[in-house]
């Protein structure tokens, strides 16, 4: 795979802070990357780095073989979407499209018809002659997207160009973005907040924890096989159980643990290991049957969730929460109930050191 | 679509009280203004129009018929035109600078700037005297470093460099206002779209400070035009001004008819120009929407 954009072992510091540590990633020609963690993990450093707003302490950023770490913004060929538009009020619709063109001293015939182009890609062709403030927030943001487009950057950068759209708007914005940013076939670095965002919009994933890369990976991969704590947390697992590795058998790896011993799927683990178990709430079922593992125990907490019911059960004085579809779910605060799970849906992960599971906690804090 | 909401623009219930009664609120500076401003005004301008108790163009025709009285008139928009000139090229970089909030220094900046309103424009004035003197410490120096020259004193220049001065302050709170509503993203759009300093400059900031530019150059101009102490003290009756001329003519000459015409002819070519120049500067932003 050719990086067309190369991030080299960016450091960045603000006296004691570090913002950025040791960061690389890269991104294929045309590959949409999201750049995801809590707020603070350094993804828009990061972001300004690359745009050329900030020097890296060190390291370096490659486009297309050029290192261009000490090339002024308006030399990189780029271009940006902001959080809040960042749209020209002075300017007409048609003139903030028209900005990027004429900077690049294209001549004005091609200059109108390019604009009209990418107002017509982001659906606001007849739109050209208002200006921003007299667009909802939806439009601002798909002038903005032209704005960017139109002067075909050799990569595009997205500053959680959705978290200021209402939640519906979001959700069809972010397919929307995605169908016209692969159409383009423009290389992005998305640089977002919510996890659902980023697994819906990009090819890739760069999970940010307190600037360091915590797992990069596709969308799939970061869901379904997440490396660390911090990383099965923040892609939505909720049940952590300390255990130890006491053997194999059948191709699982059985983990003791306070709920008893618990299949789970082998991955590098040897026995006597310490390890963490992961389960993913809505992999659990109700009953005794679905899969190798089963807990019984007294439900302590039951909260709606629209199309499940998040059920706490308490056993040997540990926790499991479980997503259970509500009309299957009859069960009272104080009833004893039965779950389980398949050991394909238990994950390993390493048992982390006391300061690794201090991050967690604080991705956990961040998430709610 | 658009579904805009207007923020925090809803009447709070407990405002409504005060509401009801803004007029109420504004009658003692209604009555003060009406007493003390207005009443005035329509003495004298009575009085302009009718200096032997019947009506009469006479006073108008007296002044716009002497050479004299017109270069007054002429010098006094020219003075102030470009002091507000100069205001505006001194003032609007210190403005960017304080409109920075992450500079270091800012704040005695900020008072270097408003210090000259601490003090009476009557000390200032003198000082502008000692320096620009005839002995005084501008000539003397460029005198010493081999550039002969006379002084600045009792001319035009030396009344421009004085109300300069005393005026920039209003210019640059002007303009700070104006350029700290900018979004500072708009800027770095700009700029990873392609724009180089100049061009974020000329296409944005400066644009979307139009609105300052056009406050502060009407309140320097404005000041500079009935500006009466700096111009007397610094220009004397070499250089004579508008209020210099109702000065004279009220208080000296005690040609009260005359010196209320004077006044007013000041207050309708200030309103005048200031009129034109929001007008043009309005235009001027407006235009730049529509060519391409």
């Amino acid at each position: 795979m050719d990086a067309h954009l190369d991030v080299r072992r960016l450091r960045k510091a603000y006296g004691d802070f570090v913002a950025l540590d040791d960061v690389s990633f890269t991104a294929a020609s045309g590959e949409i990357v999201a750049l995801l963690g809590p707020s603070g993990c350094g993804k828009t450093t990061l972001l300004n780095v690359i745009a050329g707003f900030l020097s890296p302490d060190k390291g370096t950023v490659i486009v297309d073989g050029r290192d261009i770490v000490r090339v002024p913004p308006h030399k990189r060929d780029m271009a940006m979407v902001f959080q809040n538009y960042a749209l020209f009020p002075h300017m007409s619709v048609e003139h903030n499209v028209a900005f990027g063109l004429k900077m690049r001293s294209i001549s004005s015939g091609e200059v109108g018809q390019r604009v009209q182009e990418a107002l017509e890609l982001v659906q606001l062709g007849g739109l050209g002659k208002r200006y921003p403030k007299e667009l909802s927030g939806g439009q601002q943001q798909r002038v903005a997207l032209a704005r960017a487009l139109v002067v075909r950057p050799s990569v595009l950068l997205l500053d959680e160009p959705l978290s200021n759209l209402d939640a519906l708007l979001r959700k069809r914005m972010r397919e929307e973005m995605r169908q016209i940013l692969k159409s383009a076939n423009i290389t992005t670095v998305v640089v977002t907040h919510d996890q659902e965002e980023a697994l819906v919009s990009a090819d890739r994933i760069v999970l940010l924890a307190s600037g360091r890369v915590e797992q990069s990976s596709t969308p799939n991969e970061l869901y379904e096989r997440p490396q660390t704590i911090f990383s099965a947390r923040f892609m939505d697992v909720t049940n952590f159980l300390d255990g130890t590795v006491i053997g194999h058998e059948r191709g699982n790896a059985v983990v003791e643990t306070a709920f008893g011993r618990l299949r789970a799927e082998v991955e590098g683990c040897t026995v006597g290991d310490r390890v963490t178990v992961a389960i993913r709430p809505e992999n659990i079922t109700k009953g005794e049957d679905a899969g190798e593992n089963c807990v019984t125990g007294e439900v302590i907490s039951s909260t709606y969730h629209g199309p499940v019911r998040r059920i706490e059960i308490e056993a040997n004085g540990a926790r499991l929460i479980a997503d259970i579809p509500v009309k299957r779910c009859l069960s009272k605060i104080g009833d004893r109930l039965s779950v389980s799970w398949p050991a394909d849906d238990t994950r390993i992960l390493p048992n982390e050191e006391p300061g690794a599971s201090m991050e967690a906690s604080a991705a956990e804090r961040v998430l709610q | 679509m658009s579904t805009t909401v207007e923020n925090g623009r809803l009447p709070a219930a407990g405002n409504s009280l005060l509401r009801l009664n803004a007029g109420l609120l504004l009658v003692p500076a209604l009555l003060f203004y009406a007493a003390l401003f207005v009443w005035p005004l329509v003495l004298s301008t009575w009085g302009s129009f009718a200096p032997a108790g019947q009506l009469s163009l006479e006073t108008y025709a007296h002044f716009f018929g002497d050479e004299f009285y017109r270069s007054v008139l002429w010098r006094s928009m020219r003075i102030s035109a470009i002091t507000t000139l100069m205001t505006l090229i001194i003032g609007y970089p210190i403005a960017v600078y304080l409109s920075q909030n992450w500079r270091k220094g800012r704040s005695l900046v900020v008072f270097l700037v408003i210090a000259p309103m601490f003090v009476s424009a009557v000390v200032r004035s003198y000082g502008w005297i000692i320096i620009l003197g005839p002995n005084g410490i501008l000539s003397s120096l460029m005198n010493s470093i081999g550039i002969p020259m006379g002084h600045l004193l009792y001319s035009e220049a030396g009344v421009i460099i004085a109300l300069t001065h005393v005026f920039l302050p209003f210019m640059v709170i002007a303009l700070v206002g104006s350029l700290q509503q900018i979004d500072p993203s708009l800027a770095r759009a700009a700029q990873i779209l392609g724009a180089n300093g100049v061009s974020v400059f000329l296409r944005v900031i400066l644009p979307l400070t139009l609105p300052g530019i056009s406050a502060g150059s009407v309140i320097v101009f404005c000041l500079a035009a009935s500006g009466f102490v700096t111009p007397a003290l610094v220009g004397g009756a070499a250089v004579p001004v508008m209020p210099y001329l109702v000065y004279k003519e009220g208080l000296l000459v005690l040609n009260w008819p005359f010196a209320s015409a004077v006044a007013l002819i000041l207050l309708v070519a200030t309103a005048l120009v200031t009129a034109i120049y929001t007008f043009a500067v309005r235009d001027g932003a407006s235009k730049r929407r529509v060519v391409r």
